[in-house]
C-alpha cells in the first residue's frame, strides 16, 4: 500500500465516494492541502510507536458487566411517523435497492 | 447589587431553599436577560432555543418543594448544549442535516439531572457536530463573547460558555473532544470541566469522537462542578464506556492543602514559542501563587506528547468520519431525494446537509480509516495513545496534579480565523493530550490580559482524580 | 464425492470454502434490549440504538458472547477470551449507522472444524456480529425497509477451502445446522432466513503438466442445501467452460461476486455503480474489550453437552438401540433427553424406544407441537412399559391407556385403576369366570363333542369377554383348553 503525500484526481473521487459527498462539496487543493498537513503528522507517530499494545489505549471490563436478557421497550408507530414523512405504512421508505441482500 | 444572572448553582440553591427565591422568578429572570439581549445591538446567540417549559418545569418545582421535597438541584435550570438529547426537544448539532429531528430519549445525564428536580432552561450553539473551536461554524451563526462581543467565545462548546458568562444561565453541559470545553471557558472567565473519560454517560450524546468524547460543565464555581457531579456522574447501562465511579462526596468539597501539593509543569509546553506573552505571564503568576503558598512546583518531561496531536487528528478525524456515517435522512432529518437511486439519496442529502468544515473532517477522516490509502497509520495513532496514556499516568504517581495553559493566545475577534494550520495545531496543543490519556481537566479562569480578555489555565488530574482536582480549585478560589 | 475430476485433456479439482451467517437464538438483540422474535409488524421492535439515532450506543448482551463462544466449543475451536468488536464501514439503506458492528481483527473463535462423514473440513474463525434491516421491493421502483431484524445477533462461521464438491459443500451446511440447532444456539429455520451461506469456490486445474486457477467466484445469500448444491455445480461448469474458452487469470484476494438465480437455473454477477469499496475496519470505541474469565467459559461449555454424533454412539452401545433408531432418537436434543429419562426410569429402553418412534413422535408430528407441549412425560411412558411388562395390562389395553393419558394426561396407573383395566392374573378368579361361561354355553360343549375345532377359541373369547377384556389370555386359553380336555 502505497501512501501518497498528496491527492491525485482518482483519489478524490473515491475519497468523496466514500464519504458519499458530492463533487462540489469541498475544493480539492485545500482538501489536498489538509491532507499533506496531516500526512506530515504521519512521520511523528512512527516516531513514537514502541512495542505498545494498541488494545492498552482502550480499558477493558470484565464479561459479567454484561448486559442481561431482559426485553425493553420499542418505539411506537407514532414516534416512528414523527421522525421523517417517509414513514408510510409501517415501513421506511426509499428509492429502489438491488435485490434483496445482494449488494454485498 | 447582585442580579439573579450573578448567581452561582449554589447560592440559588441556598435562596430557593430559605425562601428568598423561588424558581419560576429564577427562571423568568434568565428569559428576560435573554430576550433583553437578543435585542441588542450584538446579542450573544448563546440560545438557539429558550425552552417554553422552562417556566411550566419552574412551577412544578416549586409546588414540590412547597410540599417538602428537598432534592438537591429543585428548581435549578440549566443550560444544554445543542448535540445533548432531551426528549421532545430539537437537536440540531449546530447542522442542517438535523433539520427537524425532534430527540426521542433522554441523554442519560439529562435524565439524572431531570430526577435530581433540575430544570432544562434552553439548547446552546456549537460549532457544527461539535468540529470547530470558535462556535462560528454553526448553521444557526455565531454566537458571541460577553467579555467582548466582538470576539468569539471559544468552541465548539461557545454557547454554553456565552449563557454562563453572560448571565442567562447558571450552569451549562457542553461536551469535549480535543478542549471543547475548556477552551471556551478559558475565552470567557470562567470554570470548565472536563471529567474523566467515563465519569459521565455519553448515552444521548450525540458522537463526534467516540474513544475521546466526554460531557462536560461550565460553571461559576467550583462547588457547582461538584454538586452538578455528584448528581449525574456514574455507571450507566446504556453506555458500556461508562465507569464505576462514586463522586457522591463531591458535593461536599473542601480545599486541598496546597502546602502539600505536588505540581508536575510538561518541559514540552513550556518551551512552546506559540504561547502569547501575556498568557505566559498569568500562568507564570499562577505558578508563583502556588509557590506561595507551599507548592512543590518540578518540571516534568513527556517526550511522547510530541506525538499528541498527530495521534489526536487521526483517531478524532477517523471517528467522526465513522460516526457521521448515520446521517443519511433516511430515518430522520434532512433529506433531499432527487428521485433516483439510493446512493443519489445519500449524496444530495449530505452535500446540502452538512457545512463545509464538516464535510472536509469527514473526507479526511475516511482517507486516515482507510489503510488503502494511509496505510498502518490508524494502528500507529493507537499506539501512541497507548503510550501517551501509559507515561502520563506514570507522572500521577508522583505528582498529584499537572499545570499548564489552556489556550496560546485569547479570544480572537470574529471572523478573523484564518485556516491556518499552526493556528489550528496551536490551539489543540494545550488540550488534546487530555483526551487521549482520559484524565480529567478543569479550566479556572486565572487572570486577564492588558484588554481585559479572560485568560484560563489548566488543572489536570490523574484518572478518577475529580476530587483532587476540584479541591485545588477551590482552595485558589476561597482565597481571592 | 470428492478428489481429482477428469474432463477431456484436464483433470481438475473443486475447491469450495463457506462462510454461514447464522442468528442466534438470543432473547434480546445483539446490541439492545429489543426482542429478538422473527415475524411481526414491520418496525415494531425497533430503538434508538438498532434505529442508528444519534448518541445510541450499542451494549452487547452476555447471552450473545456465551451462545458464540458455545458454538465455538462445539465445532473445538480455540476461544478469544479478549473480545473486541470493529465497525465495517459501507452505505446501505438497510444497514442503520453505516457501519456494522462486527469482528475483524480478533474473531471470538478461531480454527476448528466440522466433521462430514468422517472428512475433517476446517474452520478459520467463528465471529459475532449483527443482522441488518430487511427491504421489500414495490412497483413503484422505491423499497420498503423493516429494521425488526437490524442488529440480530448473528455468528459468521468461516470455512477454510476444504469441501470439494457441491455435495460436500450443501452437507457441510446441514451438519452446521444440526449441530447448532442441538446446541440450542439456534432455531435455523432456513424458509425465514436464520442462516444464509456464501460460497467461494474456483477450481485447481491441471493441464499439459501446469496447475492453474481459476479465478475465486463468491456466490451470496443461499439459504438452502439444494440452491447451495445447484449453485455449486453450476458454477464449477462454468468455470470449466471460461477456463476453456476465455481463460481469466487467478487474482490473489479477488473475488467475482454473484448471485444464484435458482428460477434461471445459473448464477449471475452483481455489479455496484460504483465498484471503489473500501470497508475502513476500525476499532469499535463504543464497546470496551471484554475480558472472559474461566467461569464465563465454563457456562459456555455446558452449554453444549454431548454432540449429536457421541450421543447416537452412546445410544446404540448402552441401550442396544439398531443404527437407524438411534439416529432418530439422538436427531433432536430435546427428543434424546426425553428418551434417556423415560429408558433410565423404565428399565426397558428397546420398549420405551418402540413406544417413541411408533406411537408417540406420530402424534408429535401430527399435531406440530413440541415434546414439551405434550400433556404427558417421559414418566407416563416409563409406567405405561412398566405396566405391560408386569401384565398388568395387555398390550392392546396398553393402546387404549396411551391414546387416553395423552388426551387428559393422567398416569397410566390412574387410568388403568379407573377402568378397572387390572389384567386378571389370578387364576382362581379366571377359573370362575371358566366354570360361569361353561355353564353358560352348553351348546358349545355339545359342538365340541361333535368334534367342531373352533369351540376352545370360542370360548375363550367369551371368558375374555365376560372378564371385559382383563382376564391374562394366556391363562383364560390354558384353563378353557384344560376343561374341555377334561369334558372330553
Amino acid at each position: 500500500m502505497e501512501k501518497k503525500p498528496g491527492i491525485d484526481d482518482e483519489t478524490f473521487e473515491n475519497l468523496l465516494y466514500l464519504s458519499r459527498l458530492s463533487p462540489e462539496s469541498t475544493n480539492k487543493e485545500t482538501l489536498a492541502a489538509q491532507v499533506r498537513q496531516i500526512v506530515e503528522y504521519f512521520e511523528m507517530l512512527s516516531k513514537y510507536t514502541g512495542d505498545e499494545n494498541p488494545y492498552d489505549a482502550y480499558p477493558a471490563i470484565p464479561a459479567e458487566v454484561l448486559r442481561g436478557n431482559d426485553v425493553g421497550p420499542a418505539f411506537d408507530t407514532a414516534d416512528l411517523k414523527q421522525m421523517t414523512p417517509e414513514f408510510k405504512d409501517g415501513y421506511f421508505r426509499v428509492p429502489g435497492m438491488l435485490g434483496n441482500d445482494d449488494h454485498r | 447589587m447582585m442580579t439573579i444572572g450573578d448567581l452561582s448553582v449554589t447560592m440559588l440553591a441556598e435562596k430557593l431553599a430559605s425562601g428568598e427565591l423561588d424558581s419560576v422568578s429564577i427562571v423568568r429572570a434568565y428569559r428576560e436577560a435573554w430576550e433583553q439581549d437578543e435585542k441588542s445591538e450584538k446579542p450573544l446567540h448563546g440560545y438557539i432555543e429558550f425552552f417554553d417549559s422552562a417556566e411550566s418545569d419552574a412551577v412544578e418545582a416549586d409546588t414540590a418543594r412547597a410540599a417538602g421535597d428537598t432534592r438537591p438541584l429543585l428548581g435549578i435550570p440549566f443550560a444544554v448544549k445543542d448535540n445533548i438529547s432531551i426528549k421532545g426537544k430539537r437537536c440540531t448539532c449546530g447542522s442542517r442535516i438535523l433539520e427537524g429531528y425532534v430527540a426521542p430519549y433522554n441523554a442519560t445525564v439529562i435524565d439524572r439531572l431531570i430526577a435530581a428536580g433540575a430544570i432544562p432552561l434552553g439548547r446552546t450553539n456549537m460549532d457544527e457536530f461539535a468540529m470547530g473551536s470558535s462556535t462560528e461554524y454553526s448553521c444557526h451563526g455565531p454566537s458571541r463573547n460577553p467579555v467582548d462581543r466582538d470576539r468569539t467565545p471559544g468552541g465548539s462548546s461557545g454557547g454554553s460558555a456565552a449563557v454562563v458568562a453572560g448571565g442567562q444561565a447558571p450552569v451549562a453541559l457542553g461536551t469535549e473532544t480535543g478542549g471543547s470545553v475548556r477552551l471556551p471557558a478559558s475565552y470567557c472567565g470562567i470554570y470548565g470541566f472536563k471529567p474523566t473519560y467515563g465519569t459521565l454517560s455519553r448515552s444521548g450524546v450525540v458522537a463526534f469522537g467516540s474513544s475521546l468524547d466526554q460531557v462536560g460543565l461550565l460553571a461559576r464555581s467550583v462547588d457547582d462542578l461538584g454538586l452538578m457531579l455528584s448528581v449525574i456522574a456514574g455507571r450507566d447501562p446504556l453506555d458500556n464506556t461508562s465507569a464505576d465511579r462514586d463522586f457522591s462526596s463531591l458535593a461536599h468539597l473542601s480545599c486541598a492543602d496546597l502546602s502539600k501539593l505536588k505540581i508536575a509543569l510538561p518541559k514540552e509546553f513550556m518551551d512552546e514559542q506559540g504561547l502569547a506573552p501575556e498568557i505566559a505571564a498569568v500562568f507564570e503568576e499562577t505558578c508563583r501563587w502556588f509557590r506561595d503558598r507551599g507548592a512543590a512546583i518540578e518540571t516534568v518531561s513527556i517526550p511522547v506528547l510530541e506525538a499528541a496531536i498527530s495521534s489526536y487528528y487521526v483517531i478524532a478525524l477517523s471517528e467522526a468520519a465513522s460516526n457521521l456515517s448515520r446521517f443519511d435522512g433516511i430515518r430522520y432529518g434532512l433529506r433531499k431525494d432527487p428521485l433516483a437511486s439510493f446512493d443519489d439519496l445519500y449524496v444530495a442529502t449530505r452535500s446540502d446537509g452538512f457545512g463545509a468544515e464538516v464535510k472536509r473532517r469527514i473526507v479526511i477522516g475516511n482517507y486516515v480509516l482507510s489503510t488503502h490509502f494511509s496505510g498502518d497509520t490508524y494502528r500507529k495513532a493507537m499506539n501512541v495513545r497507548a503510550r501517551i496514556q501509559r507515561d502520563v499516568a506514570a507522572v500521577f504517581e508522583t505528582h498529584d496534579i499537572l499545570l499548564c495553559p489552556t489556550n496560546p493566545a485569547p479570544a480572537f475577534p470574529l471572523g478573523s480565523r484564518v485556516d491556518d494550520p499552526l493556528d489550528m495545531y496551536l490551539t489543540d496543543l494545550y488540550t488534546t493530550f487530555v483526551n487521549l490519556a482520559r484524565i480529567p481537566s478543569l479550566s479556572i479562569p486565572a487572570g486577564k490580559t492588558a484588554a481585559g480578555l479572560p485568560v484560563g489555565v489548566q488543572i489536570c488530574g490523574p484518572m478518577g482524580g475529580e476530587k483532587t482536582i476540584l479541591e485545588v480549585a477551590r482552595a485558589r478560589e476561597k482565597s481571592r | 464425492m470428492s478428489g481429482l475430476h477428469k474432463d477431456g485433456d484436464l483433470t481438475y479439482e473443486i475447491l469450495i470454502g463457506c462462510e454461514i451467517h447464522c442468528e442466534l437464538k438470543t432473547p434480546t438483540k445483539a446490541f439492545c434490549a429489543c426482542e429478538n422474535r422473527y415475524g411481526g409488524m414491520p418496525n415494531t421492535r425497533v430503538c434508538p440504538v438498532c434505529l442508528g439515532l444519534p448518541g445510541a450506543m450499542p451494549v452487547p448482551s452476555k447471552e450473545f458472547v456465551e451462545l458464540g463462544a458455545a458454538a465455538g466449543y462445539a465445532f473445538s475451536c480455540g476461544i478469544n477470551r479478549f473480545v473486541t468488536f470493529d465497525r465495517k464501514h459501507y452505505f446501505y439503506p438497510d444497514l442503520v449507522k453505516g457501519y456494522q458492528i462486527t469482528q475483524y481483527d480478533i474473531p471470538l473463535c478461531h480454527d476448528g472444524h466440522v466433521m462430514l462423514d468422517g472428512k475433517k473440513v476446517r474452520l478459520e474463525r467463528i465471529h459475532l456480529e449483527e443482522d441488518v434491516g430487511k427491504s421489500i421491493h414495490r412497483e413503484d421502483g422505491r423499497s420498503c425497509i423493516d429494521f425488526n431484524r437490524s442488529g440480530v445477533p448473528l455468528i459468521e462461521i468461516v470455512s477454510k477451502p476444504d469441501l470439494s464438491s457441491p455435495e460436500e459443500a450443501a452437507l457441510f451446511m446441514q451438519t452446521v445446522r444440526e449441530i447448532l440447532r442441538y446446541i440450542g444456539v439456534t432455531e435455523g429455520n432456513l424458509e425465514e432466513g436464520a442462516m444464509r451461506c456464501d460460497a467461494n469456490i474456483n477450481l485447481k486445474i491441471v493441464t499439459n503438466g501446469t496447475e492453474y486457477r481459476t479465478p475465486i467466484s463468491e456466490i451470496k445469500n443461499m439459504n438452502s442445501f439444494r440452491s447451495i448444491r445447484d449453485a455449486c455445480t453450476y458454477e464449477a461448469g462454468r468455470q470449466l467452460e471460461e477456463f476453456r474458452s476465455n481463460r481469466q487469470p487467478y487474482t490473489a484476494g479477488f473475488k467475482n461476486t454473484m448471485g444464484w438465480d435458482d428460477a434461471a437455473g445459473r448464477t449471475v454477477i452483481q455489479r455496484t455503480k460504483n465498484s471503489f469499496t473500501d470497508y475502513r475496519f476500525v476499532v469499535e470505541p463504543d464497546i470496551p474489550p471484554v475480558i472472559l474469565d474461566d467461569a464465563f467459559l465454563a457456562r459456555a461449555r455446558s452449554r453444549v453437552g454431548e454432540l449429536p454424533a457421541e450421543k447416537r454412539e452412546r445410544f446404540r452401545r448402552e441401550y442396544g438401540l439398531s443404527d437407524s433408531d438411534a439416529k432418530t432418537l439422538t436427531s433432536e436434543r430435546e427428543l434424546a433427553e426425553w428418551f434417556e429419562d423415560a429408558a433410565k426410569e423404565s428399565g426397558d429402553p428397546g420398549k420405551v424406544a418402540n413406544w417413541i418412534l411408533g406411537e408417540l413422535l406420530a402424534v408429535r408430528n401430527d399435531r406440530n407441537i413440541d415434546l414439551a407441549d405434550l400433556p404427558i412425560t417421559p414418566a407416563h411412558i416409563a409406567a405405561l412399559v412398566h405396566a405391560l411388562g408386569s401384565n398388568t395390562i395387555t398390550s392392546r389395553q396398553a393402546k387404549d391407556v396411551f391414546a387416553e393419558m395423552l388426551e387428559t394426561g393422567e398416569r397410566p396407573s390412574a387410568i388403568i385403576r379407573k377402568h378397572g383395566m387390572e389384567q386378571m392374573s389370578d387364576t382362581g378368579a379366571i377359573e370362575r369366570i371358566v366354570n360361569e361361561v361353561f355353564a353358560e354355553n352348553p351348546a358349545a360343549l355339545e359342538d365340541y363333542a361333535k368334534g367342531k375345532t373352533n369351540v376352545a377359541g370360542w370360548l375363550t373369547g367369551q371368558v375374555m369377554k365376560k372378564s371385559r377384556g382383563q382376564a391374562n389370555p394366556g391363562i383364560a386359553s390354558e384353563l378353557v383348553q384344560k376343561r374341555l380336555a377334561d369334558f372330553s
